[in-house]
């Protein structure tokens, strides 16, 4: 490794090394000091005691900040000075997680590489509902959209999770949260535009239900313009969504929550298509999918005690997709028990049961078919998993296992253990070995894809992308290590580090050609199969760091770096995108501050370094966005939103299959927000 | 051709960023956090309890009747470290002409002489001694909603990462106690038993 190429390793660990023992200068002094704390309190009025904030309080926030795993939390705040317009968006800042735009409605993202249009080891809840698509094992990021105001934290963990969240939360689990309806009491609305987006607006209001009840309701919609292609010509890949959903919380009694909410939405994505279907000259143009979906999702919680709480949960989604080569049609009902309590205690124990109706319809294109066409799936699901601690506060040990079931690949047993040491109370050393499997996706067992038809002598050949029913599992082992120290709200950095080894990868190899089919009219016509099958073994290692420091009450900043590498066991040359450091970034920077300036005003900047993606020949780019944002009222703020203002344009991913990539421009949009 | 660009900018990017964290580096290290917004971080609930009862000492007014002690006492019930950090902000402090006596309580008859009774969630407490100390002229603050709902007159409940301070007005009125109309704005009050039992909060 040259020298040259070490300078930005180098780099980020002196900044890093530099805000740590700066921090440590200043915070140490009244760390050594709990009575100043409390002279510093005791001068505080009531009002400002009222104001105060209390970390301890929530049960999860305590267990997220001592966590022991890589775990990353964008707060409300987070989003609203980032003034973001999608979710993806906002996934950016964190580290370890790889998000390239590959074009105006669809992104690549993933965690600790394989990073893909259809990222298969990332696993995407929104309040619970699982949004990774049993399908093609992937997240469609063109759908997964709420009222980014109504979010309330969204929390990534990397590194596996498939003990609690069960299968293809592989190399991640990303959590978005709503909050409640108490919170989003009154009216709220949006409005806002620009070059690519085109316009936006939103409305919400919530109120009150009896004594003991509170609910919400908003609608939203948004039209984007298309992104630019390479020779600058229009890439006509547009993107519109209409939203609407609501939440109920009930709380019949103090220790009890009742939850009801539901999603419907419905818009069009357009995009770039190269396809030869059979029998045809090649198509270029622009396909539109149609998008159509909705979701209901019930809540019943009960706190028995502080240490007790139990929670079922029952969802039912519907999504559909309908374009020229690709239609789908999923309902996927879900049952989902959780019991968490505390025994003999040293062990905090948390169990569960689960179960997943998915039925699905996928109609036959001139170029995609499934044998069947249309399939229902059960999974079942159990969990457990006990933290014994050591030695009170300090130590503790942490061992559960899901075991699950499903349609395509029978029983998966998903262990892990993790040990965690706190030597005081702002430190955090956190080691795991864990066991998480990608299960096979309905299109590794069933699809059929005509990739390309050509013609020898008097017969037609196709080659077909096939599914395999002996598909099996993906397998991963990971093994992570990380410490956090946390000594002041003010200041917090957060190390994470990983070796990865992964078994039976997904690959695709050309079969005997099957013998010709004479059909009438001529011309006969034979099938060349790509047959998927589980082959590669890949390794990985990598290194996240992350740090937040509050400078002054009106300046904080946070700062994000990751390195990764990623090793394929083969000599052959590989042609699958998503194996491999192909895909990945192997450095990638990112760093935020949020600027509070006198008369109301704020000034966020955001920068992101992503290095190059070496085999798709995308270069290393660097992002700078900045908001400018003005609260002339209380209730009334104004924002500025400028994006990639360093270059014209820039590619961050290539194509996908018939898919045509295009540039992400710079942009621009106003936002108007007004509260009541 | 195009390659050899390609490569070109990329080194261009990367010899800019290794003295742009440098600088980065330094400048964190140098614009140094002052000490008090240190202070300003997370607190203990212990702490911010402590505080809570201290200040509220400021706001009310007690029955004249049956404290005629020269010291202002205040009992804390199964919580050593409240009373501990209790300890520590009265030290020096007067209330009216009288120094803080701070006591943890450890049977019923040591409460008899107390101003103020802190609760704590761990210690269990029955609706009739609550009447019963309220009957006394004794405030009681606690911590959790069922102590409101027993008839304990201050709750410093938490509500969403903060203390929320609920007046229970019916014990108050029952103790005899009054606020000062600073307080009434700061916290939340509930006027009659009903809304208590309804637990709306």
């Amino acid at each position: 490794m040259s020298i040259r190429s070490l300078s930005l390793p180098l780099g980020i660990t002196a900044v890093v090394l530099c805000l740590f023992f700066g921090c440590c200068r200043y915070c140490s002094a009244d760390e050594k000091n709990p009575d100043e704390a409390l002279t510093y309190l005791k001068n505080l009025s009531i009002e400002q005691l009222a104001s105060l904030e209390i970390t301890t309080v929530s049960k999860t926030e305590e267990r997220l900040s001592d966590a022991d795993a890589a775990v990353f939390v964008i707060t409300s705040e987070d989003i609203r000075r980032g003034g973001f317009t999608s979710i993806p968006e906002i996934l950016r800042m964190v580290p370890g997680l790889q998000v390239a735009q590959i074009d105006g409605n669809k992104w690549a993202i993933s965690s600790r590489g394989f990073n893909a249009w259809f990222a298969d080891k990332l696993l995407v809840l929104i309040d619970g509902r699982s949004v990774y698509s049993p399908l093609f094992s992937g997240v469609y990021w063109d759908i997964q959209d709420t009222l980014l105001d109504d979010i309330d934290r969204i929390e990534i963990i990397r590194g596996p999770g498939a003990t609690l969240w069960g299968a293809n939360a592989v190399n991640g689990v990303i959590n978005i949260i709503t909050k409640r309806a108490k919170d989003t009491q009154g009216g709220l609305v949006n409005a806002g535009g620009g070059n690519i987006e085109q316009g936006f607006g939103s409305i919400r209001y919530g109120g009150k239900i009896g004594e003991n009840g509170w609910y919400r309701a908003f609608a939203k919609y948004f039209n984007r313009g298309p992104f630019k292609l390479r020779n600058g010509h229009d890439a006509h890949d547009d993107w519109d969504l209409g939203h609407a959903g609501f939440r109920m919380d009930l709380e019949p009694s103090p220790k009890t929550d009742l939850t009801l909410q539901g999603d419907i939405y419905t818009g069009k994505t357009y995009e770039l298509v190269q396809f030869s279907p059979l029998g045809r000259s090649n198509f270029y143009g622009t396909q539109k999918t149609d998008l159509v979906g909705g979701n209901i999702i019930g809540r019943w919680s009960k706190r028995i005690s502080s240490s007790s709480n139990m929670r079922f949960q029952w969802y039912y989604d519907r999504t559909e997709r309908d374009a020229n080569y690709v239609k789908e049609a999923v309902d996927t009902l879900d049952l989902d028990f959780q019991h968490s309590f505390q025994a003999f205690k040293r062990n905090n124990v948390i169990w569960g049961l689960g179960y997943r109706l998915i039925h699905d319809n996928l109609p036959q294109t001139e170029i995609f078919y499934f044998r069947p066409k249309s399939r229902i799936d059960n999974l079942f699901s159990a969990f457990f998993q006990d933290q014994i601690s050591i030695i009170q506060d300090k130590l503790d040990f942490t061992l559960g296992t899901k075991v699950e079931h499903n349609d395509y690949s029978g029983f998966e047993i998903q262990p892990s253990t993790r040990i965690r040491y706190k030597p005081d109370q702002h430190q955090t050393l956190w080691a795991a070995v864990s066991r998480a499997v990608r299960t096979p996706s309905r299109a590794d067992q069933d699809m059929n894809l005509i990739l390309s038809t050509f013609k020898t002598g008097p017969t037609l050949n196709s080659v077909i992308l096939r599914g395999n029913k002996d598909f099996d599992s993906e397998e991963l082992v990971a093994y992570e290590a990380g410490y956090r120290y946390v000594p002041q709200r003010r200041f917090s950095c957060d190390i994470a580090t990983f070796y990865n080894v992964y078994r039976g990868l997904r690959t695709s190899r050309q079969g005997s050609p099957e013998p010709p089919l004479f059909t009438l009219p001529p011309p006969a016509r034979r099938i060349i199969p790509l047959n998927i099958l589980n082959q590669y073994h890949e390794d990985g290692y990598g290194l996240e760091i992350s740090g937040t420091l509050e400078l002054a009450e009106w300046w904080k900043m946070s700062m994000a770096y990751s390195w990764l590498k990623l090793r394929l066991h083969t000599d052959q040359k590989v042609f699958d995108m998503e194996l491999g450091e192909g895909n990945i970034p192997r450095n990638q920077i990112s760093f935020r501050s949020y600027m509070d300036l006198p008369a109301n005003f704020q000034i966020d900047t955001f920068v992101f370094y992503v290095d190059e993606l070496p085999e798709m020949h995308i270069p290393a780019y660097t992002r700078l966005d900045i908001r400018l944002g003005w609260n002339p009222l209380k209730n009334l703020s104004l924002s500025l939103k400028l994006q990639n203002l360093l270059d014209n344009q820039h590619p961050e991913y290539k194509d996908v299959g018939s898919f045509i990539a295009s540039e992400v421009p710079r942009s621009f949009y106003g936002k108007i927000t007004w509260s009541f | 051709m195009e390659l050899l660009n390609y490569k070109k900018r990329k080194r261009c990017r990367r010899l800019s960023i290794f003295p742009c964290c440098i600088c980065l580096g330094i400048i964190a290290y140098f614009f140094s956090i002052p000490q008090s917004c240190c202070l300003a971080a997370s607190f203990k609930p212990d702490q911010i309890k402590a505080a809570f009862i201290y200040n509220l000492t400021n706001f009310i007014t007690l029955p004249k009747a049956g404290h005629t002690k020269d010291t202002f006492i205040i009992g804390v019930i199964g919580n050593k470290d409240i009373a501990k950090n209790l300890r520590v902000i009265t030290k020096g402090e007067r209330i009216r002409g009288r120094p803080f006596y701070i006591k943890s309580i450890d049977s019923p008859a040591d409460m008899i002489d107390c101003h103020v009774l802190f609760v704590d969630t761990q210690a269990l407490i029955q609706p009739r001694l609550l009447k019963d100390l309220a009957d006394r002229g004794i405030l009681t603050i606690g911590d959790t909603d069922d102590f409101l709902k027993n008839g304990g007159i201050i709750g410093l409940l938490p509500r969403r990462h903060r203390i929320q301070i609920v007046i229970n007005m019916q014990a108050a009125r029952r103790a005899g106690i009054s606020f000062n109309s600073k307080l009434l704005k700061v916290a939340r009050v509930l006027w009659s038993q009903g809304h208590v039992e309804a637990g709306q909060w």
